[in-house]
């Protein structure tokens, strides 16, 4: 079956010399952000290379409320394009600084164009952590993998191997199981924090195997991902540790889903605190330490333990209403 | 029924009759063995029914044989759909090898107002130092349709291939040219491959790319 998608809006980039407020990231806490400022009227730019943002990577997204069943693709579409509607400028181009200039902030585009804004909202969301272990660098893109909505198809009737016990790990685990011949799914422990109904769903699916409890110390392969080195684990004391007891697997692909850290590097550049995980801090009004700048969604602390869209979304409204509040008492103040 | 639907048929009409200003040529090549022939038909068929501006010729592999070999198509293409656009400067050197479906086809759309309304979207200064490339670059983005990173990668390759006609840039759709993504052992999407010498993956920076596309062609 073939479908289009428009996700993208294919319009020249007029970029205006200033806005009011300048989002950083395009995902469902950036493009919420957005319609609420617009809302207010204020005048908004999304800076995003990945428009829908992180949301788009899942097949299917069913606990949205009011949208069931939605895929993850159509539900991003449908944030971005609710955002165009009210006329948020879009710019899909990396940013690679910012400061902040008397009262006001300069963001560098990677084509060195600059927008300065009176505030900034970071959504800047998270990414795929990684294993950490010896070969996954080098089989980057050789067999591992951080993408199965884009990579899955590419290992039709191959074996291959899921790492997390997360929701991502177990969607992911499916839908491999759709094109891959079979599925193993490794975790470090016996339980799983996965939504009960997706486990269910896993042990309902015929070619996906658990490989619990274990780790993966070392993806080998030459020029490509062949076999994982795996090491089994037990729990003593409350905390995992490694027995003696190693296994070899053979796979073609390992795709790591074993959660994401946060995108706040560039917020760290001007300033903003971030706790011990680099989540960045905010209060109830989604206000970092630094005047005129908020952050929302997944790279907030208060969003890092329990990620959802509903969570990322509301937390945009909140930002957005949060630089209209400052903004109008700026403006009084003059 | 046709692929699009009656909002993105609205959507384009509107966003084409703003962007458009002039004539954009698409060269859509049909075979035999083509698992998305009638596909892209279509599909050509109702993008060009939005605008009067955008033009496209159909042309069989093996009928238009002398015409295709002066485009400098990725060796080992053996079956179509291949939808091809004549550049700003009147040459084919870029396009989709496969169906621009799923995500790739934000990346068609782009590509058609940007070669109309001769509009670049990369830096004064990549476009300088691309100008100045005599040597042939050939570039090849594969990509699967399920791939949210990959229009963008596919775009950027476009542009290059706009500012300079020595430049050939071509996605290519991985799943239905297996024998290619075999040979360049596509695990992963976007996987870039610049002169068949320098590969990697992902959607990356401009200054990146460009880099090492200097890095291929040996400036």
């Amino acid at each position: 079956m073939i479908s289009v998608s428009l996700a993208t809006p294919p319009k020249e980039e007029k970029i205006k010399e200033h806005y009011d407020v300048a989002i950083i990231g395009g995902g469902p806490a950036g493009c919420s952000a957005a319609i609420y400022a617009r809302r207010f009227m204020l005048d908004v730019v999304i800076i995003s290379k990945h428009l829908g943002g992180l949301i788009t990577d899942a097949e299917m997204v069913d606990n949205y409320p009011g949208l069931p069943e939605i895929s993850g693709k159509e539900l991003g579409e449908r944030f971005v394009n609710h955002a165009k509607k009210y006329k948020a400028d879009f710019v899909e181009k990396f940013v690679t600084g910012i400061k902040k200039v008397s009262d006001e902030f300069e963001i560098k585009l990677e084509d060195g164009r600059t927008i300065k804004a009176s505030t900034v909202i970071f959504a800047t969301g998270e990414t795929h952590n990684k294993l950490g272990v010896p070969g996954e660098e080098e089989l980057t893109g050789k067999g591992v993998s951080y993408c199965a909505m884009c990579d899955a198809p590419l290992f039709k009737d191959k074996i291959v191997a899921v790492v997390g016990g997360g929701n991502t790990a177990f969607t992911d685990a499916q839908l491999l199981a759709k094109h891959a011949k079979k599925v193993y799914l490794i975790h470090r422990r016996a339980t799983f924090r996965a939504d009960p109904i997706e486990v269910e769903r896993v042990k309902a699916t015929e070619n996906i195997e658990f490989v619990i409890p274990y780790v993966v110390k070392r993806i080998i392969g030459e020029n490509k991902v062949e076999r994982l080195l795996l090491r089994k684990t037990e729990i003593k004391d409350g905390k995992i540790m490694e027995t003696d007891e190693t296994m070899e697997l053979e796979v073609d692909g390992v795709f790591i889903d074993i959660g994401l850290r946060p995108n706040s590097l560039l917020a760290q550049d001007l300033g903003v605190n971030v706790n011990e995980r680099g989540y960045i801090i905010v209060d109830e009004d989604m206000q970092t330490n630094i005047q005129g700048v908020y952050a929302a969604g997944d790279a907030t602390d208060k969003a890092s333990k329990f990620r959802q869209v509903v969570l990322a979304a509301a937390q945009g409204a909140i930002a957005a209403f949060s630089a209209y509040k400052y903004l109008k008492a700026k403006k009084t103040k003059k | 029924m046709g692929i699009l639907s009656k909002n993105d048929i609205e959507y384009l009409k509107k966003e084409f009759g703003k962007s458009l200003k002039n004539s954009v040529e698409i060269y859509v090549v049909f075979s035999d063995n083509c698992q998305y022939c009638n596909e892209s038909k279509e599909l050509i068929q109702e993008v060009a029914s939005t605008s009067n501006k955008i033009k496209y010729k159909i042309l069989d592999m093996n009928k238009d044989k002398d015409f295709l070999r002066k485009i400098k198509l990725p060796e080992g293409v053996d079956h179509g759909p291949l939808l091809l656009f004549k550049g700003q400067h009147g040459k084919i050197n870029f396009g989709f090898i496969g169906i621009p479906a799923g995500h790739e086809f934000s990346a068609f759309i782009r590509d058609i107002i940007s070669v109309s309304a001769n509009h670049l979207h990369i830096s004064k200064e990549t476009i300088n130092k691309l100008s100045k490339i005599k040597k042939p670059v050939d570039i090849k983005v594969f990509v699967t349709p399920t791939c949210p990173y990959c229009p963008s990668a596919v775009y950027l390759v476009h542009q290059f291939a706009m500012v300079n006609e020595n430049i050939n840039a071509f996605m290519i759709e991985a799943l239905e040219f297996p024998k290619l993504a075999d040979k360049y052992k596509v695990m992963a999407v976007p996987k870039n491959v610049i002169n068949d010498k320098v590969e990697f993956e992902g959607a990356v920076p401009e200054q990146y790319f460009l880099e090492q596309l200097m890095l291929a062609v040996g400036l």
